[in-house]
């Protein structure tokens, strides 16, 4: 009996020992000679598409090089606290880093300058747009990231219910769906991700349109303004004709609604989640039934601005690799691959000039006058602190007036804990 | 003679007790006193994750802490959670022990199956009670409409969402509750039941005279531990809430965490954490001088 429990281990370790060495040695053998055959560097995307299509590329980059991308992805809530302590600590655990560009002044000291990498290859940087550089990836004069992606905030909505499309203002907006208000059924005008965190943009979105800022173009605060008011206002009506379980939905939950038949309007990121998934029979019940649009116009149009760029931190292990890898991923040529398969709007001229592009849903993403908030330092304590008083207004707890005083002396305190830099003005809003 | 090497036995005997007392002294120290000594210097500067130098700003992290309303929203939230959560688990968690106390196979499986929300994750309980709780989607409110019933905003009605957090508290560590109490239950001996049954004493009586004074410096200590440890609730409201909606739900490790890994404020939020363990030691000292006097009043 002991005997054969020795020959049954010995053979157990056998085979899995000629299988962990087989496993290794095809892979030497498939790698060796390459210029990173061997090496592993380490990268952290945002929980997404965007990782997805950065794990796909890996492929092409391992079988190219022999190097290999491990990925570590975090979802959008806990992004900034991990890119942060990774970054501020000092901490060489990352060799590339996707940055959404409202962090770029905060995390610029913390990255390396991309311009000596850019000059030494043959990376084709002047094929990204001006409005990318200056709204992700240039900070300051420091190319601190090359932009990825550059999507403008639009709505998608049900062709078969709204012909006509979005009216202009909110008001007529609001005066259109409101037939649509059907709780029996389960069936709102809007699907509405207004969770805390999330809920930001059903204020900010008709405050810029409105004509309003947070700050003018010194930093002075002006967000106790008419438009800040009536943005809330607005904020609140849109809850109001969302599903009442809104106030504690994300993206996911709200793409579900939507997808599922339950609303009418989607205002969750579409790239995130229609865009993909709209027209996917198994995953939809409004296949063909929906359009995307921009945001009622009111007096400005201006919408909010989703970017990314991909940097490498200062303490990276393997800067090079890191670079070779980036300087594949965000070509014209991946750039394409990655609008086909994931929907992610390249920052690119060529790639807005192609025929894929025209033909797309997508097109009108070009049309669409997107900004920023911030893009200081200050900026995540900024929006902390709106969210915060804008939560509370959404469930009545605050009024109008209090919520913006609270805003107005979040912004305050934001801006006294981290002032900008001298010279930099305000470019968002 | 006998008495001076007797003494002299005794200095060496503590003497070498000490000495091997010594490594354990020396890694508390390094462990929890530590680290606290150098929260306690962070708390008194301006310290931000990042910044070059550090200004000493003396207590005016404490200052600020004190005059913010999410600080004083938070500590509300938190007392009015902790009463709640821990006053309900601890009825729920008594009645409990007394059904499974018993030792048949029935209760041995019963024992088992209670456990169960105990061994899970808070995090995960909070995101499993998140889809259940969905007002459209979840199967709670589903439900509801079955037997007639409205929907309810479990997690987006600011009125509402705190106890749907008690509620997953409760559920969760009801069990923890029983299982301390249970081996007190058990140790009473069994001929104090007889002798008052034999009297004629109703159940009620029996629990109210013999079995509720003997178990009672136990049911203190797990008070205790639930009450420090429902101070410490994070992980159920991030996963479900947020803190939100508006700040109806938000806890104080989450306002600390919030403002130490999110905002980077290390010097503000250091504050933060040593008046939360001051409170804690407060509330520790509480407990347990309540349980001195009644152990005093047992005899």
């Amino acid at each position: 009996m002991k005997k054969k429990l020795i020959m049954v281990i010995a053979l157990v370790s056998g085979v899995a020992f000629l299988a962990f060495a087989g496993g290794q040695g095809e892979k030497s053998a498939s790698t060796s000679g390459k210029k990173w055959a061997g090496k592993t560097i380490t990268a952290l995307f945002f929980s997404s598409t965007y990782a997805d299509m950065a794990k796909e590329y890996t492929k092409q980059f391992q079988e190219q090089t022999g190097g290999n991308v491990e990925f570590v992805t975090s979802p959008y809530a806990t992004l900034h606290e991990k890119e942060g302590l990774a970054l501020k600590s000092g901490s060489s655990t990352y060799d590339i880093m996707q940055v959404a560009s409202q962090w770029d002044g905060e995390f610029a000291p913390y990255v390396t300058d991309l311009a000596p990498y850019i000059k030494n290859s043959t990376f084709n940087a002047s094929d990204i747009m001006k409005n990318a550089w200056d709204q992700s990836g240039m900070w300051n004069g420091k190319i601190m990231g090359i932009p990825e992606s550059y999507t403008a905030y639009l709505m998608s909505y049900r062709t078969d219910l709204l012909p006509n499309g979005i009216p202009n203002t909110w008001a007529q907006l609001f005066q259109e769906v409101k037939k649509y208000q059907d709780p029996s059924k389960g069936f709102y005008p809007f699907a509405t991700p207004a969770i805390k965190s999330q809920a930001n943009f059903i204020f900010l979105i008709p405050l810029w349109s409105l004509g309003g800022r947070w700050a003018d173009k010194n930093w002075n605060v002006t967000i106790d303004s008419p438009e800040a008011l009536q943005a809330l206002r607005i904020a609140k009506q849109i809850v109001e004709y969302s599903n009442p379980a809104a106030l504690s939905w994300g993206l996911p939950e709200a793409d579900a609604a939507f997808l599922g038949g339950n609303a009418a309007i989607d205002l969750a990121w579409p790239t995130l989640g229609v865009t993909v998934n709209g027209d996917n029979p198994q995953k939809s019940k409004i296949v063909g039934k929906w359009a995307l649009a921009e945001f009622p116009h009111e007096k400005t149009g201006i919408t909010e601005l989703s970017a990314w760029d991909v940097t490498i931190p200062n303490n990276a292990q393997n800067k090079q690799m890191a670079w070779d890898w980036i300087r594949g991923f965000l070509s014209e040529k991946e750039m394409m691959t990655a609008f086909k398969q994931y929907s992610i709007l390249a920052p690119r001229k060529s790639f807005w000039e192609s025929p894929e592009l025209k033909d797309s849903k997508l097109a009108l993403q070009g049309k669409a006058n997107a900004i920023f908030w911030w893009r200081i330092p200050a900026g995540t304590q900024a929006l902390t602190s709106v969210a915060d008083a804008l939560s509370n207004y959404l469930t009545g707890q605050w009024s109008g007036q209090r919520a913006l005083q609270s805003m107005k002396s979040g912004l305050v305190q934001a801006l006294t804990d981290n002032p900008p830099p001298a010279g930099v003005l305000n470019l968002g809003r | 003679m006998l008495i001076v090497r007797r003494i002299h036995q005794n200095r060496t005997d503590k003497i070498i007790s000490w000495l091997f007392l010594l490594p354990v002294f020396v890694v508390l120290v390094a462990a929890a006193f530590i680290p606290l000594g150098y929260g306690l210097g962070l708390s008194l500067t301006n310290y931000t994750l990042g910044q070059a130098h550090a200004q000493f700003i003396g207590l005016g992290n404490y200052i600020e802490l004190f005059k913010s309303q999410l600080f004083q929203q938070s500590v509300r939230n938190n007392v009015l959670f902790a009463v709640m959560a821990v006053g309900v688990e601890m009825i729920f968690g008594t009645i409990l022990a007394m059904i499974i106390s018993e030792d048949s196979q029935l209760n041995r499986l019963a024992t088992t199956i209670v456990l169960i929300p105990m061994v899970i994750a808070p995090v995960a309980a909070g995101i499993l009670f998140r889809m259940m709780l969905d007002q459209q989607y979840g199967v709670v409110d589903y439900l509801l409409t079955l037997v007639g019933l409205p929907r309810v905003g479990w997690l987006s009605d600011y009125h509402v969402a705190i106890y749907s957090i008690v509620m997953v508290d409760v559920w969760e560590f009801t069990p923890y509750v029983a299982i301390l109490v249970v081996s007190s239950i058990k140790a009473i001996p069994k001929s104090f039941i007889e002798a008052a049954v034999v009297d004629g004493a109703s159940l009620g009586r029996i629990f109210r005279r013999i079995i509720l004074p003997i178990v009672s410096p136990v049911l203190v200590v797990v008070a205790m531990i639930r009450f420090i440890d429902a101070f410490k609730v994070f992980g159920t409201v991030y996963t479900m809430t947020q803190g939100g909606p508006g700040n109806s739900t938000l806890m104080l490790p989450n306002y600390i965490y919030e403002e130490g890994v999110n905002l980077f404020r290390v010097g503000f939020s250091s504050a933060s954490a040593f008046v939360f363990i001051l409170a804690m030691f407060l509330v520790a000292f509480v407990f347990i001088r309540l349980r001195t006097v009644m152990l005093r009043r047992l005899g």
